[in-house]
């Protein structure tokens, strides 16, 4: 047997690590000067995901956030530490890319855009299940992106737990202490926003 | 009323049904929702999305958005989501569907003018061998020609951004995937099974032409939703209405990986999942025999399966893929007419069949399949039979082939042993030869015997025995069995087995057999102490070595052979008991006689001295026993011993180098170890794995991560093929291989080989051994990095019972799982629940190790920052303080961690209003930083430190200037824009308004 994994070693960071700690210490700004950081660092490992540069057999859902945390912050051994924080910017970066990419890819679906959410009637022929994790579920990402702006022009503060758990990977409490509120919450506006989403997803296939 | 005002409406009226019992709900919408049917129908479709679980998004799966994301941001150029205008000579219509493995456009042909479907795969060649087989090989596939098959058109390549992509373009089938075909025309079972069978007629042609699909699932299968094409030449009426089929990417998944088998393809976030339930056993096992074409008559069992009883042979969601694995090798599905008893009878034999894990006993062809499924059809009697109970005995053999066959070699090698000594013995005797011929014999069959023996591994017979037992249970008692039996040690009985069995048989025989002949009987003797000693059965192996001195005290002279080997076995035995001072004087008694017997330029010779440096070195006497080792090698080595005998000299003279620290010399001794062991017993032999094993761990002792991971990988992957999963020596190889990748950050897969670890960990040893709550702990090590915090304090809980319970409270393991839980649960924001938890480990460690020990350093340091989350002050000062201290004087006031826990006191005086309390601590965290690096960041973050103290001591131009100095070496550092410069420029400012303008 080998030696036992204790916790928790290394004691610097580097720029984001700082802007973190900030974060942390309430400055709203640091949040804003991460973001940029973390939309890059996210972008280039999903990126090298495809590029034939990992060899991963994971099966883990937030894996993207989480990596991009090791790679971005040395969590010191005492004090400052706090990855809840990253994931809620993670969040929005990723909610960031999301809207981009849908951009992009509704400028490059030519013809086929009748730019709502519903009702846009492309045929799907499905060649193989490759697009998602559980090999059961696709979804469009034009569609959620369209169907998360509706809820937030809707529901400001529904859109943003969707955001936390569902791109962040915070569970119900982290999402409910970076909002600063309670985990009733965020629980059933977890329930409510998942409703209106699912039925937005699947009525347009 | 317009689309945001009625969601709005939709999502109150929810709120307030949701909770109601599904048949209030009904009756409260239609009363609720009034005349406006546009929001009962939403307000309906959200409450039965909220009963289910699943769903474009799930209830429960945290996180998954970003793996969506991630998969579809996929794009080999890095350009996002941009569709070419063209690719080869296609023209590009629209993207059809993209994943992890490529992208599959719509496509327009001009000359032939046709609409494809085309397919990039989102791999670049690396050489031209490799386009140059690609293409060959597309020729190959594109020869296939037949109605149930996509015809591929073309394969080649063409640049994307700055890479060669390969592409396919093959038939656009506008149709439905087999599954979702089936359930919207509701097909009857007889139906289905003629659909069935036309799938493997398609297949069969591709059989016959040497093409292997690999990858048949019913998504690969589409059906033409619209049968016009194909009424006039339908052969039955039938075809009509069950469509055509069309199998999809027939050899794509050889062409795409051609050398690899499906577990090694490159996977990412589950993509594999969806593939694995209709992978055959062959194809999941990367040492076993060849994939053929009756892997795919297995995949269409597998969709035979699924089509009829609505469900997957084999339950493989939400675990892990090495138990996904496991599961689809071992396990035998529920047979299908449990489901339905329609299935009862000839579908089930002909699925069973068609799904047996052993390839010979399947349908040798999809034809054979397909003829068998019309027969059903047509109520003539099937070829496939049900399995025997002989053949069910066979399989159980089968699933257990590592550890059956280990177990029963070593049993009868041992029984072979035990008798062929004696045998040959009476023999020899009987024979009357010459006694120097007898003892030759006597030598090699005791040597042989001995060996025998000693390859029984105890820990694995142990763990056979456990699961013999449980699997002789119905599954009904198995869990309380289990239960129960964790508290058996089966190493200790299958030590007790060998031992009441097998050793003192032995020994009995050997002094009946021997009465008369006391040097044979002594010898024969010291072999069973030597097997008592190596299986830890020391004090049983005392008593019989005692014995036998007091025997022969008279009978054999001091000088002779078999005194000596008694005197070698009393001091080994000494040794492994810790009594290193009678076992030097034991050893080093042997010396002069084994010269004066073999030489003093022998081998026996060099032995002697090296064990002697063996016993010096567990004494701590190194210097010494380094001398002697050394002396023993360069003996050996002049007088060209056998390389064997040189590598077990060489590699404890290794070992001693590395209790010195003389690490580099240590590691290289071990490697040309190692390297030469390879060479001379082959990759795969016990020793070379052992010795691997050792230069891996050490490679991870001396901090050479990088270099330790492919040797660990590879370790793995040869004990698991030598020893099969469920086995001492792989769990070893995978802890130390899961450690190895944990150490070196990439949780991601150590997490993987983690979960796998924990498997055969409980399947060896129960739920409750201690070695498996090491491995929950290590698992959920990497799951709190990454976040995965909920599992991780179960793990972390887990642990810590198992533990308090298997080595009491204070011992270091329970106290780091003590630790462990605290530091989740403060993870997961719940400080206060991790106090008691940090509290205990605090205590405990003071107690256990000292509080100077590195653990006990880390967790006052811990409870410390606790504290000052919970802002408890005085109690963080108290401990922030301790922490400091104890670092500073057992690390040095210049190490990290010490300016660490300085920079954290003085931070928190300064929050307390003590400025002049902090001021030293403050000078000392940037004072240390500085002499690291003025560059480094705690440099960057105690300059604002220091500037901060100056402002609460009043002395303004020294904060001024402080700030000034800190601004500058950030923006020179961290750039102009960064936070921490726009943060020290904006303290400067307010300390030093700007001049106002009018003033002259």
């Amino acid at each position: 047997m080998t030696t036992p994994a204790p916790k928790p070693p290394a004691e610097t960071g580097g720029d984001a690590t700082l802007l973190l700690q900030q974060v942390e210490q309430g400055d709203p700004r640091a949040a804003e000067a991460l973001l940029p950081l973390v939309y890059q660092q996210l972008r280039a490992i999903a990126g090298s995901y495809f590029r034939g540069q990992r060899v991963d057999h994971t099966l883990q859902p937030t894996a993207l956030v989480h990596e991009a945390y090791i790679k971005m912050i040395q969590a010191p051994a005492d004090g400052w530490n706090d990855r809840t924080h990253f994931c809620a910017i993670a969040a929005t970066a990723m909610r960031q890319i999301l809207a981009n990419h849908a951009e992009a890819k509704r400028a490059a679906k030519r013809g086929g855009d009748r730019g709502g959410a519903r009702g846009d009637g492309a045929q799907r022929v499905p060649i193989e299940d490759i697009t998602s994790p559980s090999g059961e579920q696709n979804i469009d990402l034009i569609e959620l992106d369209d169907a998360l702006r509706r809820l937030q022009q809707t529901d400001e503060r529904l859109a943003r737990i969707v955001e936390l758990c569902f791109f962040g990977g915070l569970t119900q409490e982290q999402a409910a202490d970076v909002m600063g509120v309670t985990r009733r919450t965020v629980v059933r506006g977890w329930r409510q926003a998942r409703a209106l989403l699912n039925v937005s997803l699947t009525n347009t296939t | 009323m317009n689309d945001d005002r009625l969601d709005q409406r939709a999502l109150e009226l929810f709120d307030e049904l949701c909770d109601l019992p599904a048949e209030q709900q009904d009756a409260e919408l239609a009363a609720r929702s009034g005349d406006n049917a546009q929001l009962r129908s939403l307000v309906e479709a959200m409450l039965q999305e909220d009963r289910r679980e699943d769903g474009p998004i799930p209830s429960a799966e945290f996180g998954k958005g970003a793996d969506i994301l991630a998969g579809d941001l996929a794009d080999g150029d890095g350009s996002i989501g941009s569709m070419p205008e063209s690719i080869g000579r296609y023209r590009l219509v629209r993207e059809i569907a993209r994943g992890g493995m490529g992208v599959v456009y719509e496509a327009r042909q001009d000359n032939p003018a046709r609409r494809v479907a085309l397919k990039v795969v989102r791999q670049a060649f690396s050489t031209p061998q490799m386009l140059r087989r690609f293409r060959h090989e597309a020729e190959v596939l594109g020869r296939l020609d037949h109605a149930g098959i996509a015809q591929i058109f073309e394969a080649g390549s063409a640049r994307l951004g700055h890479e060669e992509v390969p592409f396919f373009a093959m038939e656009y089938v506008d149709g439905l995937p087999l599954d979702r075909f089936i359930e919207e025309r509701g097909l009857s079972t007889h139906e289905t099974l003629e659909l069935v069978s036309r799938i493997c007629d398609a297949v069969q042609h591709a059989h016959q032409r040497g093409v292997v699909h690999r990858d048949l699932k019913p998504a690969n299968i589409l059906v033409k939703s619209d049968a016009t094409t194909q009424s006039g030449t339908g052969a039955s009426g039938l075809i009509d209405a069950i469509g055509q089929p069309k199998v999809l990417d027939f050899g794509v998944a050889r062409l795409t990986a051609p050398d690899a088998r499906l577990l090694t393809l490159q996977t990412q976030a589950g993509q594999i999942v969806g593939t694995l339930a209709y992978m055959s056993p062959e194809q999941l096992d990367p040492t076993g025999q060849a994939i053929d074409s009756r892997s795919d008559v297995y995949a269409l069992g597998v969709v035979l399966y699924r089509l009829l009883t609505g469900r997957p042979p084999h339950e493989l969601s939400g675990v892990s893929l090495a138990e996904a694995a496991r599961r689809l090798r071992e396990d035998d599905p529920e047979p299908a007419g449990r489901h339905h008893p329609a299935f009862r009878g000839d579908i089930e034999t002909i699925i069973a069949k068609a799904m047996d894990k052993e390839p010979d006993r399947r349908y040798a062809s999809a034809a054979e399949l397909s003829a068998d499924l019309r027969r059903y059809c047509r109520d003539e009697p099937v070829e496939a039979r049900p399995a025997t109970t002989l053949y069910q005995l066979g399989k159980f053999a089968r699933r257990n082939r590592g550890l059956v066959a280990g177990v029963a070699a070593g049993v009868l090698l041992l029984v072979a042993g035990v008798i062929s000594a004696s045998a040959g013995l009476l023999f020899a005797l009987r024979a009357n030869r010459a006694l120097e011929q007898t003892n030759q014999e006597l030598q090699r069959v005791t040597t042989f015997q001995e060996n025998q023996l000693l390859s029984i591994d105890a820990q694995a017979m142990g763990a056979s025995q456990r699961r013999h037992i449980l699997e002789s249970l119905d599954q009904a008692d198995r869990d309380s069995v289990d239960t129960a039996l964790s508290s058996v040690s089966f190493t200790d009985t299958a030590r007790a087995t060998i031992a009441e069995n097998l050793l003192e048989p032995s020994l009995s025989a050997i002094d009946s057999q021997f009465e008369n002949d006391p040097k044979v009987q002594a010898r024969m003797r010291a072999s069973i102490v030597k097997i008592y000693r190596n299986m830890g059965l020391l004090d049983r192996g005392d008593e019989v070595l005692t014995e036998t001195l007091d025997r022969h005290a008279d009978g054999i002279p001091e000088t002779h052979a078999v005194h000596q080997r008694l005197l070698l076995e009393l001091g080994l035995l000494r040794m492994a008991q810790g009594r290193h001072d009678e076992a030097e004087e034991a050893l080093r008694s042997r010396i002069g006689p084994v010269e004066a017997l073999y030489g003093e330029q022998s081998l026996a010779a060099f032995n002697a001295i090296a064990n002697v440096g063996t016993t010096l070195r567990r004494q701590a006497r190194f210097e010494e026993a380094l001398e002697m080792q050394r002396e023993a090698v360069e003996g050996a080595r002049a007088i060209g011993v056998p390389e064997a005998d040189l590598l077990g000299l060489e590699s404890m003279m290794a070992s001693t180098l590395g209790e010195m620290g003389r690490l580099d010399e240590s590691l290289n001794m071990k490697r040309d170890g190692y390297e030469r062991r390879r060479e001379l017993l082959g990759p795969d032999h016990d020793s070379t794995l052992v010795s691997m094993h050792n230069y891996t761990s050490d490679l991870m002792a001396a901090g050479r991560l990088e270099q330790a991971e492919p040797i660990g990988r590879e370790l793995v992957e040869r004990t698991r093929a030598r020893h099969g999963n469920a086995h001492p020596q792989t769990a070893d190889a995978l802890t130390l291989y899961g450690d190895t990748l944990a150490k070196l950050s990439r949780f991601a897969e150590a997490e993987t080989i983690q979960r796998e670890t924990l498997d055969v960990l409980i399947e060896l040893f129960g739920p409750s051994h201690p070695d498996v709550a090491l491995a929950a702990n290590n698992l959920a090590a990497s799951l709190d990095t990454q976040g995965q915090l909920d599992e991780a304090e179960q793990l972390y809980r887990r642990a810590l019972e198992i533990n308090e319970s298997a080595l009491g409270e204070d011992h270091p393991r329970t106290l780091m799982n003590v630790g462990n839980v605290g530091y989740v649960l403060n993870a997961m924001g719940r400080p206060e629940d991790a106090e008691p938890y940090y509290r205990r480990s605090y205590e405990g460690f003071g107690r256990a190790v000292g509080p100077d020990h590195p653990s006990a350093l880390t967790s006052v340091g811990n409870l410390g920052a606790l504290m000052m989350t919970l802002e408890r002050y005085e109690e963080a000062e108290l401990y922030t303080r301790e922490s400091y201290e104890r670092r500073n004087a057992v690390l040095g006031p210049t190490h990290p961690s010490t300016l660490n826990a300085s920079y954290n006191l003085g931070n928190l005086l300064l929050k307390l209003e003590r400025p002049n309390d902090a001021e030293p601590l403050v000078l000392a965290a940037l004072n240390g930083y500085q002499a690291i690096s003025p560059n480094h960041i705690g440099t960057l973050h105690s300059l604002g430190l220091v500037a901060r103290l100056r402002t609460g001591q009043d002395r303004l131009e020294d904060a001024s200037a402080a700030w000034k100095e800190a601004a500058e070496r950030r923006a020179a550092v961290l750039g102009e824009n960064h936070q921490l410069t726009r943060d020290a420029r904006d303290e400067l400012s307010k300390l030093n308004p700007p001049p106002s303008l009018s003033g002259e």
